[in-house]
């Protein structure tokens, strides 16, 4: 080993690591012994026993009395919301993933491609994403307490576990245009419409949100929302249901003119009768996926929470295009008060990590953890690189909370919370490459999970602004992220342009997202809260 | 281009036999490492059991992970970790019938037999033993694996803050050892805190 106090850190861990790897006992590989391992597992995938060819007891312990602690819950928990890790696994799985081009020519597309023709909108998120903590209110079952004339409540979809959502109703005999009312247990819901940049209206000190498909109404469909309480956020929707053409008055203006009505109505909810299986449901109002044709090969699909109960984060792009993340999650756990790469940056106390290829900065506090994950350093700058420290020094922690007021030119792409984050990985007819696409319909979880990306560009994809740019350290990965139909959508291919990615995607196939659950399998549990004695911590962010 | 793990994995729940897929591509990792800890004599059995595990639980493998080995790990990890409980019972029922006293448990001992006996080997060694089994376990998960500290972490079930924090303390606790410095009491209560996690 050399001489300890001429190295920096990270050389005198890698010297000691050498010096420990001298230690190895010897293992020399028997192709023979593998052998005869691989046969007895092919045996006992065939037979289900476990053989031992000396014709002992058989080496498989009963798999109840194995202390199987990494195999828990808990621990794919862990592992769904670390973040970082998660961004490097997706950026492994693409990483050498090739998308054959279907030809020598470039491929054709329909959509205008390639140009930058706008820009998402760069105007502040409200100022504070999530209401005050102190403000603690409970889920709220809204109702119309004035519908139009003629409209009588259905049937009703009462949400009936935390985290769910429900719809009530509306009909009238007089015109085919139904009124729904959609309630969702969704903390900080109208965050992501905020971010697109939606129109708001002030409504009796209400602040309303154009909450629809699209930044208006569509033929069939329009929507407007609010944030009721902390937990609830609720929409009023007018839905032609046979997918013909809303009546004219059926418009955001009557829906604006009945938000003054709404109001607590539990027993408007109970007193309805029960929504049938064909129903609409919160979910398909919420957005919708898109999934591969059966002319497909689907590699794998998954779908996971990402990131525990309590926990918040913002995903913003810098101004030299790398895409950096902000994980904020009740404190548990305590970080090493004495690092060698530990500093101090503006208002907050830093550790720095670089042992991967994301560079992470842990901040803590009494009640709350922090972890910045910097995609932009895997462009080949260093720890602390000005980037990541000036977005460190745009932060300004609070007891229960950590404000960043973000540098000019910097932008938000989402601020959310945990949700389902549902994965498929494809290959496209006639191709041999590997597609990624990672989709959320009630936050913006797609995108966290899709860090880190660099050279982010906006673009027009699939007639929508969008994101484009690398992912990770390989140039040749693209990916494209964008917002439609209620939906966050990542999609990442290898050697592929943004044009050629988009006519892949233009040929997927709608679906809700009971529809994927029911194709696919259904998401794995969500996580439970990290706990402490602290509330939950809010995390805003405003654009420069 | 071949298919990710998560891939095999999930086509393997249809078609069990593609499994093998994931034996050829981890048992020569896994191999070395229950060798490193075990022993050669004791280690094929807990190879094998690592993969029959492994594909019984395979519907629990998170799919969003490219890799398996991680979790491979997690699995060995566990049955290295009974197979110490269960030889250090062995050792002690030894020592209650008045057997042989010291029985090696740990390749780390016999390390000086193998390389050459420099003192600093020897005192990487003592450094190493003198760890608490947390700390010793990632720091071999890192050093003799080349698992990342994040891998580690997974094998280990541990978040990734507390592998951090724990491999670190392990590094400074062996390099404080090789220069001949104490443990302040600080260290101290960081590990009992972290003990009583």
């Amino acid at each position: 080993m050399r001489p300890d106090d001429v190295l920096d850190d990270s050389e005198r861990d890698h010297d000691l690591d050498q010096a420990l790897s001298e230690l190895v006992p010897p293992s020399p590989r028997s192709r023979s012994q593998e052998r005869s391992m691989r046969v007895d597992l092919l045996r006992f995938i065939a037979t289900g026993d476990a053989v031992d060819p000396s014709g002992a007891e058989p080496a498989l312990a009963p798999l109840g009395a194995l202390d199987s602690a990494p195999l828990t819950s808990r621990h794919r928990r862990r592992r769904a919301w670390a973040t970082a890790g998660v961004a490097a696994g997706v950026m492994a799985l693409v990483v050498g993933l090739v998308v054959a081009r279907p030809g020598s020519e470039p491929a054709a597309t329909s959509f205008p491609m390639g140009s930058v023709t706008a820009e998402p909108s760069t105007r502040p998120i409200a100022a504070d994403v999530a209401p005050p903590v102190a403000a603690v209110t409970s889920f709220a079952l809204i109702a119309l307490g004035a519908p139009p004339d003629g409209y009588v409540v259905a049937e009703a979809d009462i949400p009936t576990e935390s985290g769910g959502g429900g719809v009530l109703r509306y009909v009238s005999s007089a015109s085919p245009d139904e009124l729904w009312v959609i309630v969702r247990d969704a903390p900080g819901f109208f965050d992501q419409v905020a971010e697109l940049g939606r129109r708001t209206w002030n409504v009796d000190g209400r602040e309303v949100w154009a909450d629809g498909e699209l930044d208006g109404c569509l033929p069939d469909r329009c929507s407007v929302g609010v944030q009721w309480n902390e937990r609830t956020a609720v929409s009023i929707s007018w839905v032609e249901p046979e997918g013909g053409t809303l009546a004219p008055g059926s418009d955001e203006a009557s829906l604006l003119a009945l938000v003054p009505t709404l109001v607590e109505d539990a027993a408007a909810w109970n007193a309805a009768p029960a929504m049938g299986p064909d129903g609409p449901s919160p979910s398909e109002a919420a957005g919708t996926l898109l999934v591969p044709g059966s002319d497909a090969v689907i590699e794998t699909t998954g779908a996971h929470v990402v990131g525990p109960a309590d926990s918040q984060s913002a995903v913003v792009r810098a101004p030299d295009g790398s895409m950096l993340l902000v994980f904020l999650l009740r404190n548990s756990e305590e970080i090493a008060a004495a690092s060698p790469n530990a500093r101090r940056v503006g208002r907050v106390d830093v550790v720095g990590f670089f042992e991967s290829s994301i560079a992470t900065y842990d901040i803590m506090s009494d009640c709350w953890f922090t972890q910045l994950s910097d995609g932009g350093a895997s462009g080949g700058e260093g720890p602390w690189r000005s980037t990541a420290t000036s977005l460190l020094e745009a932060m300004q922690p609070g007891e229960t909370s950590l404000s960043v007021s973000l540098p000019a030119d910097w932008t938000v792409l989402t601020v959310t919370r945990p949700g389902v984050v549902y994965s498929t990985y494809w290959q496209p007819p006639g191709s041999d490459g590997t597609i990624e696409l990672l989709q959320s319909t009630d936050s913006g979880a797609a995108f966290q999970a899709a860090i880190p990306a660099r050279d982010l560009q906006p673009v027009t994809f699939l007639g929508v602004d969008a994101w484009a740019g690398t992912l990770g350290a390989d140039s040749a990965n693209t990916s494209v992220y964008w917002f439609a139909d209620g939906t966050y959508h990542t999609a990442t291919a290898a050697g592929v342009t943004v044009a050629e990615l988009e006519q892949i995607i233009a040929g997927l196939e709608p679906a809700s997202v009971d529809d994927w659950e029911t194709r696919f399998g259904p998401p794995s549990p969500p996580e439970a809260s990290t706990g402490g004695r602290c509330p939950p911590p809010v995390l805003s962010v405003s654009a420069g | 281009m071949s298919v990710s793990d998560a891939g095999v994995i999930q086509s393997s729940l249809e078609d069990p036999v593609r499994f093998a897929v994931i034996f050829d591509r981890h048992v020569d990792p896994i191999r070395r490492f229950a060798v490193s800890r075990l022993g050669s004599s004791r280690s094929e059995d807990v190879v094998s059991e690592v993969f029959r595990i492994a594909f019984e639980q395979r519907d629990t493998f998170n799919l969003t992970s490219r890799s398996a080995r991680p979790w491979l790990f997690g699995i060995a990890t566990n049955l290295v970790r009974r197979e110490h409980r269960s030889h250090a019972r062995s050792v002690a029922a030894l020592e209650r019938l008045g057997g042989r006293r010291h029985i090696t448990i740990d390749p780390l001992l016999d390390a000086a037999d193998r390389v050459d006996a420099r003192e600093d080997v020897l005192r990487l060694r003592d450094a190493v033993l003198a760890l608490s089994d947390d700390e010793r376990e990632i720091l071999l998960l890192v050093a003799w694996d080349q698992l990342t500290p994040s891998e580690a972490a997974l094998a280990l079930g541990w978040k990734p803050e507390t592998a951090r924090t724990r491999l670190r303390r392990a590094r400074l606790a062996v390099r404080r050892h090789l220069a001949g410095e104490p443990i302040s009491n600080n260290d101290c209560q960081e590990v009992q805190t972290d003990a009583t996690r």
